[in-house]
C-alpha cells in the first residue's frame, strides 16, 4: 500500500489516526486528529509524535516506542495504564490508543488510533463515586464468579486493596467452610438472578485479609450490562448489631430471671402474710371467746371494774379481728385469679348503698347513680372496689346533715378524667374530706387520715381498692379539701386481656 | 335409732379451739356426746376399720364429723377424701369447721364431698349459735343413711 491510499483510508475512520515512523516522526494524520488535538495537518507532519504526549512522559515514551518496533503487532497501548494526550493549547485528555504495524514502500511504520475517553472516564468516575458513597461493601461479580468491581468500603471492610480483588473469585471474601457451597449457589443464582437476600435465615461470615471472620448480611441484585449479567452484592458488617443483640438478649434473660425471682419472692411474701394473718386469728378467737364466756357465764362474780376491763379486752380483740380480716382481704385481692367480665358498677353501688342503709336506717343519705357505669373487671373484686369506695363515702358523711354520695363517670379532662376521651369513674361525697398534703398516704395500708374515734376503720380499704385496680391495669386518684368532701376517680382498661 | 347413741366426732388439734367448741356445744339445749380426735390420723383410726381387723365389731360411726382443715399428720382434706372412699364411712356427714376462707379450700372441700363449710367466727356468741344450729340440724333433724349400706 502506498501512503496516499493509506491516508485516504485514515479519513474514513472515526478515531483520530496518525502514521508514525520508526523514529517517532508523524508521517500523516487525518482530519479527526486535527479536530482532537487542535493542530493542523501541516503543523503535525514531520513533527515528533511526542508533540501529542504530555512532556512528563517523554522520557519513558521513547524506549516504549523502540521496544514496540522490536516486536510490532497490533495491540492497545499502555495496557492497564491511564493514558493522557496533549492538545495544541497544552490541555490534556484521557485517551485510549491502539497500535498496528504497517509498511509503505518497505518502510516500517505504525498506525496510531487515538480515542478521547474523557466522557467515558467521567461516567465511570461518577459511577465509582456513587458506589464508594454506599455504606455497604459492594462487590460486582461476573458469571464466572470473578470480581469485576469493588467499592472503597469493600477495601476497608475486608482489608484487601482493590487491585488484589479485581479478577479474583468472589469466594476469597468468605470463610473457607462456605466456599464450596457458595460456588454451587452462585452458579444457580446466575441461572435465575433476582433481587434477594443471600442465605436468608443463615449466619453468613465474611473473611478479612488478616483471617478474621465477621458476621455479614448480603443482598444480591442482578445488573444488566453490555457484557452480560453481573451480580452486585451489597455486604454489610453486622458485628455491631450482633453484639448489641447479644447484649440485649442477655439483658432480656437477666430481666426475665429477676422478674421470676421477684414474682416468687412476692408470692412467698403474700403467702407468708396470709398465713400470719390466718394463724393470728386462732389465739384471738381464744382471747375473745373466753372474755365473752367470763362476761356471760360469770357476770355475777365480776365487779363493775372487772367487767369494764373485760369489755376493753373484748373491744380491742374485735379491732384486731377486723384488722386481720382486712389484711386477709387485701391478701386475697392480690393472690386470687382474675376473671374479668362486663360489670355494672351502678348496680353494685345500688346494692352496697342498700346494705349500708340497712345497717344504719336512721341515716339520711342521698345516693345518686349516674349513667355509663359499665366496665370490665373481675366481678368479685369489682364488688370489693365499690364496697370500699361507697362505704368510705358513707362513713365520712356521718357528721354531715345533707349527706350526698354520687357515683358517675366522665370522659372530660376538666371533670377529672386524666386522659381525654378515656372514661374515668368517680365516687364523690360531701363529707369530711382530707388535706391534699397527705394524699400520698391515702392508698398505703394502715395509713389513716382521721381519728379512729370519729371515723373507725382499719386503714386497709383504700389500699385494697388500689390493689384491685392495679391488678386490672387501672389506677385511682383523689381530690379533696378538709370539710369539702372528697372525690375518688378511677380508670379501668377497656380491654379484655389484663394481667393475672 | 336412739338419740343418745348418736354422737359427734370433733377433729381439732388446737386445745383452745377444742375448749371453745365444747363450751359452745354445751350452750345448746341438746346434750351432745362428743368424741375428740386431735389429728387426722386419729380421726381416720376412729372412722375406718382396717381390712385386717377380722370379725371384731367395728365402733359405731358418728352422726357428724366436725372437721378442721389444718391438722397434724394427715390434713382435713385428706381425711375427707379417705372417708368418702371408705365403703362403710362414706355417707357420714362431714361439716368443715375452719378458719380458712380460701376459695381453694372451699372448692376442694365441696368437690371431695363435704356436707357443709363453716368458718369459725371470732365472736363467741356467734360461734356458740353456729355450733348449736349444727348440732340441732345434723344430730336432730337430719336422717342418716341406713346402717349396713355400701
Amino acid at each position: 500500500m502506498n501512503l496516499a491510499s493509506l491516508e485516504l483510508l485514515l479519513e474514513a475512520v472515526p478515531d483520530a489516526m496518525l502514521i508514525v515512523d520508526e523514529a517517532g516522526i508523524i508521517v500523516a494524520a487525518n482530519t479527526q486528529t486535527e479536530r482532537l488535538f487542535g493542530w493542523t495537518r501541516a503543523e503535525l507532519e514531520r513533527q515528533p509524535i511526542d508533540l501529542l504526549v504530555p512532556e512528563r512522559y517523554h522520557a519513558q515514551h521513547g524506549p516504549h516506542r523502540a521496544s514496540y518496533f522490536a516486536e510490532p503487532r497490533p495491540r492497545p497501548m499502555g495496557a492497564g495504564l491511564d493514558l493522557l494526550a496533549r492538545r495544541k493549547d497544552g490541555s490534556e485528555f484521557p485517551c485510549e490508543v491502539s497500535l498496528a504495524p504497517t509498511h509503505v514502500d518497505d518502510t516500517r511504520l505504525v498506525t496510531v488510533a487515538v480515542r478521547d475517553i474523557a466522557e467515558r472516564k467521567r461516567v465511570e468516575e461518577k459511577y465509582r463515586r456513587f458506589l464508594d458513597a454506599a455504606p455497604d461493601a459492594l462487590v460486582i461479580v461476573g458469571p464466572d464468579g470473578l470480581i469485576v468491581h469493588v467499592n472503597s468500603r469493600t477495601e476497608q471492610l475486608f482489608g484487601h486493596a482493590r487491585e488484589n480483588l479485581l479478577g479474583r473469585p468472589v469466594e476469597v471474601l468468605m470463610a473457607e467452610r462456605f466456599r464450596g457451597r457458595h460456588e454451587r449457589h452462585r452458579v444457580g443464582y446466575f441461572h435465575e438472578p433476582v433481587v434477594r437476600a443471600m442465605g436468608s435465615g443463615l449466619e453468613l461470615f465474611g473473611l478479612r485479609a488478616d483471617g478474621h471472620e465477621f458476621p455479614v448480611e448480603i443482598s444480591l441484585s442482578p445488573v444488566e450490562t453490555a457484557e452480560g449479567v453481573l451480580v452486585a452484592s451489597a455486604i454489610r458488617d453486622i458485628s455491631q448489631r450482633k453484639a448489641v443483640e447479644a447484649v440485649l438478649h442477655r439483658a432480656h434473660e437477666d430481666l426475665g430471671a429477676k422478674t421470676a425471682q421477684l414474682e416468687a419472692a412476692n408470692r412467698e411474701l403474700e403467702a407468708f402474710s396470709y398465713s400470719v394473718a390466718h394463724d393470728l386469728r386462732a389465739p384471738l378467737r381464744g382471747m375473745m371467746g373466753f372474755t365473752q364466756i367470763l362476761l356471760s357465764d360469770h357476770a355475777a362474780e365480776l365487779s363493775p371494774d372487772a367487767r369494764d376491763c373485760l369489755d376493753e379486752i373484748n373491744a380491742s380483740s374485735r379491732k384486731m379481728g377486723a384488722l386481720i380480716d382486712a389484711l386477709l382481704t387485701l391478701s386475697r385481692v392480690t393472690r386470687g385469679s382474675l376473671e374479668p367480665e362486663r360489670v355494672d358498677l351502678g348496680a353494685l353501688a345500688r346494692e352496697v348503698a342498700a346494705e349500708l342503709r340497712a345497717t344504719e336506717p336512721e341515716r339520711k343519705v342521698e345516693v345518686v347513680i349516674g349513667p355509663h357505669l359499665e366496665t370490665t373487671l373481675d366481678p368479685r373484686l369489682a364488688r370489693g372496689l365499690i364496697e370500699n369506695l361507697v362505704g368510705n363515702a358513707w362513713k365520712f358523711t356521718r357528721l354531715v346533715p345533707d349527706a350526698r354520695i354520687e357515683i358517675g363517670s366522665t370522659d372530660r379532662l376538666d371533670e377529672g378524667a386524666d386522659v381525654d376521651g378515656e372514661l374515668a369513674f368517680f365516687v364523690a361525697d360531701n363529707g369530711a374530706g382530707f388535706d391534699m398534703a397527705y394524699v400520698d398516704k391515702l392508698f398505703a395500708p394502715f395509713q389513716r387520715l382521721h381519728a379512729a374515734r370519729d371515723y373507725p376503720g382499719t386503714g386497709i380499704g383504700l389500699a385494697t381498692v388500689q390493689r384491685i385496680l392495679s391488678r386490672h391495669g387501672g389506677r385511682i386518684w383523689a381530690r379533696s379539701a378538709v370539710g369539702q368532701g372528697a372525690t375518688f376517680w378511677f380508670s379501668t382498661p377497656q380491654r379484655k386481656e389484663v394481667a393475672s | 335409732m336412739n338419740d343418745t347413741r348418736r354422737y359427734l366426732l370433733l377433729v381439732e388439734d388446737d386445745p383452745t379451739d377444742e375448749k371453745l367448741a365444747l363450751r359452745a356445744l354445751a350452750r345448746s339445749s341438746r346434750e351432745v356426746p362428743i368424741v375428740i380426735a386431735r389429728d387426722g390420723a386419729l380421726a381416720l383410726e376412729h372412722l375406718i376399720v382396717p381390712s385386717d381387723a377380722g370379725d371384731a365389731t367395728p365402733p359405731r360411726l358418728p352422726a357428724l364429723v366436725l372437721l378442721d382443715l389444718k391438722l397434724p399428720r394427715i390434713d382435713g382434706l385428706e381425711v375427707l377424701r379417705r372417708i368418702r372412699a371408705d365403703p362403710r364411712a362414706r355417707f357420714v356427714p362431714v361439716v368443715i369447721l375452719t378458719a380458712s376462707r380460701e376459695d381453694r379450700d372451699l372448692l376442694e372441700s365441696y368437690s371431695l364431698g363435704a356436707n357443709a363449710y363453716v368458718r369459725k367466727p371470732l365472736d363467741f356468741d356467734e360461734f356458740a349459735a353456729a355450733m348449736g344450729a349444727i348440732a340441732q340440724f345434723w344430730l336432730g333433724l337430719n336422717e342418716p343413711a341406713p346402717r349396713g349400706v355400701s
